[in-house]
């Protein structure tokens, strides 16, 4: 029993040995390993943000009246808004038409006396059309002195700035890992066997086990390297706050893992060719993202959305990064994810080790 | 160039095509997918969202402003909590997304014109959060005012135009379809030449009098075709099933669709010679179309609000200037003439890549 | 030995003078002529970085030469390139067919890439099809079809366009004697109808079978000719062939002898090459009495004609000297 496990331990160092070397022998393979992740945060961290920043408005102010142009002038004042005048709606409308302008303010003729002002948004981005309508109707009626006679005191909870960066980034880590490690083992398995060589494989002593956790080692590997590096960027560039411990995080990042790597092995299990292994891997991994409450919530989704949720490890794995990260929760919230994120590995890798042949 | 060759080619990938019918129908079920995710499963808009609210005293007018709360579409009450630390830990364990916090003297302040109420919001999901905020205000002006207030000092007009009924589906809908073009076209071509330099097929036409320009446009016909019944297929879902309006012609869809298979299809032929392998080929085509055409192109996150430096580098970005065409085709009813600088970008792309691709494929040793 | 019938009507199959190609500071082709008639089969002959696959790249257009000219069916391959690969065939060594495509579906390919539209096409495919015997595989798939089928349909994606010339590279690697022979067959076949043949082999045996050879030695020519004319020729270094049992018992003794250059073992026999120079008839005595002092007694021991293999070799040392 003994000789047999330091056999096994033998192969499995040759195998390991090998498969680090193919896969990252290519000095462009390792490049694309590595930065893509980091270039992907990056602009994520940066790029991701649903809140009006910056929004050219165009006005259409026949009269310009003192008091048009004294809101205009405090609605303008802190930069989010830019304001360019057009002579007449028709003009305007043009420049909606093209996009250049997201919504236009057309003050009334007799606006000194009855105090209407159209506000018109671009629906075509509708998320940004409501946020303008809400935020520049907001500035309006502040400008004009409003006194609102029930006022909110609002006050955000976990992340009081609601900067979307915090929500998204511990999301991109789980995206990240998905992406790049199931499409890594999918197409190094079926690569074998497009080439031919995993039949010679099979004929060795090699035991489908071993092979399997040759292929699976460097991913591993390379994918708890990238989430080390995209965490250290998202608390030190970020400063995105951590509310948990490490271990947490090592667990439930190999929890996971194991789940994302159990679906490549699943769908290179079923297909012939690269080609097939990464239509196929695009064709799962994309509603394995969307519908994970990553950029969408999962609340507001059709039950038969919800159900998918429900098995789609990367939406356990999401919840719980988030909270690890911005709240704090305990092992009580996290167990079932865990268990989660376990069992649907476990189910993967198995399916797929029966049916290497 | 002699369109034998090109023929021979063409013929020869539409077979490959044809004898892998798990993939084929993956090229066409691929945007279908996509489009019922994010025509059926996707909402950005906020509906019930699960709210709780704890009243300091239980009196007439805390209870008649939640019972108002209640009965909006935004939010739905879980449960009344009976303390400030119960309504904190329902918030915290997720159980809801928002409390309102009702004072004590809420109803004398009413009276007295000036009253105010704190609203506790679960921050991580930042969007939402500001979504229920700005529900909340709402709410509570069309209370007041239901109460007597006084009328505000300004009357706005909202309007929002392409989209009357401000759903969410409308706007993405389009966008979807680009992206879905984006990526499919990336993904078909990224791999074929990549496996044949792998596999060694390429040695037999080297020796051939068949030239770089007759290679390349054989090889991405059959693709070229799939890509627009995708983008008619796309489109029919989108009008048919979604109700989304086509106000613009079908033919300017068409056409600006074909410019920008091209662009995508080129992109994929020049990733996979410049791989040589299909697993490189695959993890750079993941990198350079799928990601940037998701994040950076208009898709989800307006380009606007992003810091300069990613705003211009989403120039770069062929599907920034293909959403911003199928948005304009489809809800504005305008034409790609209204848009031409979308349209030159494209076809600056288009040269650049093609002189890129065609440079690339000398190496392959066809006649120039 | 083949009648040279055909030999030398016409313009010039090949005709390549004064090549050359560096790539970075080595030199891997250095001023070479070659010249194949039509209906010649010619073969050229080498180690591995002796130039050989550089030469043929070269004289099939895919890389340039860095100086010299080259013509293939008296068309300039520098110049007129689409035209020149118009008039050849090249048979790779390593080729991979099409798997997922048929016989009959990847001559049709190759059909297409040389310009042929559909009638002519056809005609060509069935011609293929029945000269090379693939007509039972002609609807089978690329994948697993045995090795000599595909090198078959390789030769027949090659002659679909009436080349003038035909590169084969290692034609006959990996294949068995009896269809080794079928395949030179056909060689001779298309070289009576008026091809001229360029093949690289490795294998002695058919370098006896061309008509004109060329042996390659870092990047330049070392011997060229009928072979023939180079067995003929005189060796500097006779040969001497010893049979007998135990022969190999002998075989250190014969290794510290001053005027053996090298013994190359056989099945029951042991060829010793002798020095430049050297007297065979005194040194078959001397091998006679240090065979007898190790206690062998050799059924003969005799001088032997050289074979192209010794000449080959002979003429390496030459131009290493």
């Amino acid at each position: 029993m003994i000789a047999r496990l330091g056999e096994s331990a033998t192969r499995l160092r040759a195998l390991f040995r090998k498969e680090f070397r193919q896969l990252l022998r290519d000095p462009r393979m390792r490049f694309f390993v590595i930065v893509p992740p980091l270039i992907q945060l990056l602009i994520f961290g940066y790029a991701a943000a649903y809140d009006v920043r910056r929004a050219d408005i165009g006005v259409v102010d026949p009269v310009r009246s003192a008091e048009s142009r004294a809101l205009l002038a405090s609605v303008t004042a802190d930069g989010t808004f830019t304001a360019f005048a057009f002579a007449d709606m028709r003009e305007a409308a043009r420049a909606m038409d093209r996009g250049a302008v997201r919504a236009v303010l057309h003050f009334s003729p007799d606006f000194e006396h009855d105090r209407r002002v159209q506000l018109i948004a671009d629906g075509a981005d509708s998320n940004t059309a409501l946020m303008i309508v809400g935020q520049l109707g907001q500035a309006l009626q502040h400008a004009a002195g409003a006194a609102a006679p029930i006022t909110i005191e609002d006050r955000a909870w976990f992340n009081p700035n609601l900067e979307d960066r915090w929500f998204f980034v511990p999301g991109i880590i789980a995206t990240l890992l998905l992406i790049s490690t199931s499409m890594l083992i999918a197409m190094a398995v079926v690569r074998e066997r497009e080439l031919g060589t995993l039949e010679r494989m099979m004929v060795t002593p090699v035991a489908r086990i071993e092979f399997l956790l040759g292929k699976i080692a460097p991913v591993a590997f390379i994918g708890l390297f990238d989430v080390a590096l995209v965490c250290a960027i998202a608390l030190l560039w970020f400063e995105v706050p951590f509310h948990s411990s490490v271990w947490a995080l090592t667990v439930a990042t190999l929890l996971f893992l194991a789940s994302t790597l159990g679906t490549g092995l699943l769908i290179s299990s079923f297909v012939a060719t690269q080609q097939q292994a990464l239509l196929w891997m695009f064709f799962i991994t994309m509603p394995m993202i969307l519908l994970s409450g990553f950029a969408f919530p999962v609340a507001n989704m059709p039950a038969a959305a919800q159900w998918f949720a429900a098995v789609n490890p990367v939406t356990h794995f999401m919840f719980v990064i988030r909270d690890m990260f911005l709240k704090g929760g305990g092992i009580a919230v996290h167990a079932t994810h865990f268990a989660a994120m376990a069992a649907l590995g476990f189910v993967a890798v198995v399916v797929s080790a029966l049916r290497l042949r | 160039m002699k369109l034998q060759r090109v023929r021979a080619i063409a013929v020869k990938e539409t077979r490959h095509l044809l004898r892998d019918p798990g993939s084929l129908a993956m090229m066409l079920l691929m945007p279908v997918m996509l489009l019922f995710i994010f025509g059926y499963a996707i909402r950005l808009d906020v509906l019930e969202a699960p709210v709780g609210v704890f009243q300091e005293a239980p009196d007439a007018a805390s209870s008649e402003l939640a019972a108002h709360l209640d009965a909006s579409r935004a939010f739905r009450v879980v449960a009344r909590y009976d303390s400030r630390r119960a309504l904190g830990e329902a918030l915290q364990t997720g159980q809801i997304w928002a409390g309102f916090v009702i004072p004590h003297d809420f109803a004398r302040e009413l009276a007295g014109g000036s009253a105010r109420i704190q609203l506790l919001l679960d921050g991580v999901d930042a969007n939402t959060a500001r979504l229920l905020r700005n529900y909340a205000r709402a709410m509570i002006t069309e209370y007041a005012l239901r109460q007597g207030a006084a009328e505000p000092p300004l009357v706005i007009e909202e309007r929002v135009w392409f989209n009357e009924t401000r759903e969410s589906r409308y706007a993405i809908l389009p966008g979807v379809i680009a992206l879905v073009m984006a990526v499919m076209g990336a993904l078909m071509t990224s791999l074929t030449i990549a496996r044949e330099m792998e596999f060694g097929n390429l040695v037999m036409l080297r020796t051939t009098p068949l030239s770089r320009a007759e290679f390349l446009c054989g090889k991405l016909a059959p693709y070229v075709v799939i890509g627009l019944l995708d983008v008619l297929v796309a489109a029919w879902l989108t009008t048919a099933l979604f109700d989304v309006p086509l106000r613009g012609s079908l033919l300017a869809l068409v056409g600006v669709s074909t410019l920008f298979l091209l662009v995508v299809l080129l992109q994929g032929a020049l990733i996979s010679m410049l791989a040589g392998n299909q697993m490189l080929a695959s993890q750079m085509s993941m990198v350079s179309t799928f990601l940037p055409s998701f994040l950076l192109s208009g898709f989800v996150f307006a380009v606007q609000n992003m810091p300069r430096a990613l705003e211009y580098l989403s120039y770069a970005v062929p599907a920034r200037y293909y959403v911003t065409l199928c948005k304009a085709i489809f809800l504005k009813g305008v034409g790609p003439l209204l848009l031409w600088t979308e349209m030159a970008a494209l076809c600056a792309v288009l040269v650049v890549l093609a002189v890129a691709t065609f440079r690339r494929a000398s190496r392959l040793g066809l006649l120039p | 030995m083949r009648a040279e019938a055909n030999a030398g009507s016409g313009a010039a199959a090949i005709s390549a003078r004064g090549i050359s190609r560096r790539f970075g500071q080595f030199l891997a082709v250095d001023d070479v002529d070659i010249a194949v008639a039509r209906g010649e089969v010619f073969g050229l002959l080498g180690a591995n970085g002796a130039g050989k696959t550089t030469t043929m790249r070269m004289l099939c257009g895919t890389l340039a030469p860095d100086g010299g000219s080259i013509a293939v069916g008296g068309v300039d391959m520098v110049r007129h390139a689409r035209r020149a690969r118009a008039r050849i065939g090249y048979v790779a060594q390593r080729w991979a067919l099409y798997g997922d495509l048929t016989v009959r579906e990847n001559l049709e390919l190759q059909a297409g890439l040389y310009g042929l539209g559909g009638q002519r096409s056809r005609a060509r495919c069935q011609w293929a099809l029945d000269f090379l015997g693939l007509r039972a595989v002609a609807g089978a798939n690329g994948d697993g079809l045995p090795l000599g089928f595909q090198r078959r349909l390789a030769l027949g994606c090659a002659l679909l366009h009436e080349p003038d010339v035909l590169f084969l590279d290692e034609p006959t690697s990996g294949m068995d004697p009896l269809a080794r022979q079928q395949l030179w067959d056909l060689i001779y076949e298309l070289a009576e109808s008026g091809i001229g043949i360029l093949v690289t082999t490795h294998y002695m045996d058919e370098a006896l079978f061309c008509d004109r050879l060329a042996l390659m030695h870092a990047g330049r020519v070392v011997a060229g000719g009928e072979p023939e004319a180079l067995l003929a020729e005189p060796l500097d270094t006779p040969i001497v062939e010893l049979r007998g049992a135990r022969c190999d018992a002998c075989r250190e003794a014969f290794t510290g002898l001053g005027f053996v250059r090298e013994i190359v073992p056989g099945a029951g026999l042991l060829r010793i090459r002798l020095r430049a120079g050297s007297d065979a008839r005194a040194a078959i005595e001397t091998l006679r009495a240090t065979a007898a002092a190790c206690g062998a007694l050799p059924q003969s021991l005799q001088e032997v004609p050289p074979t192209l293999e010794d000449v080959f070799v002979a003429r390496l040392e030459q131009a290493v000297a």
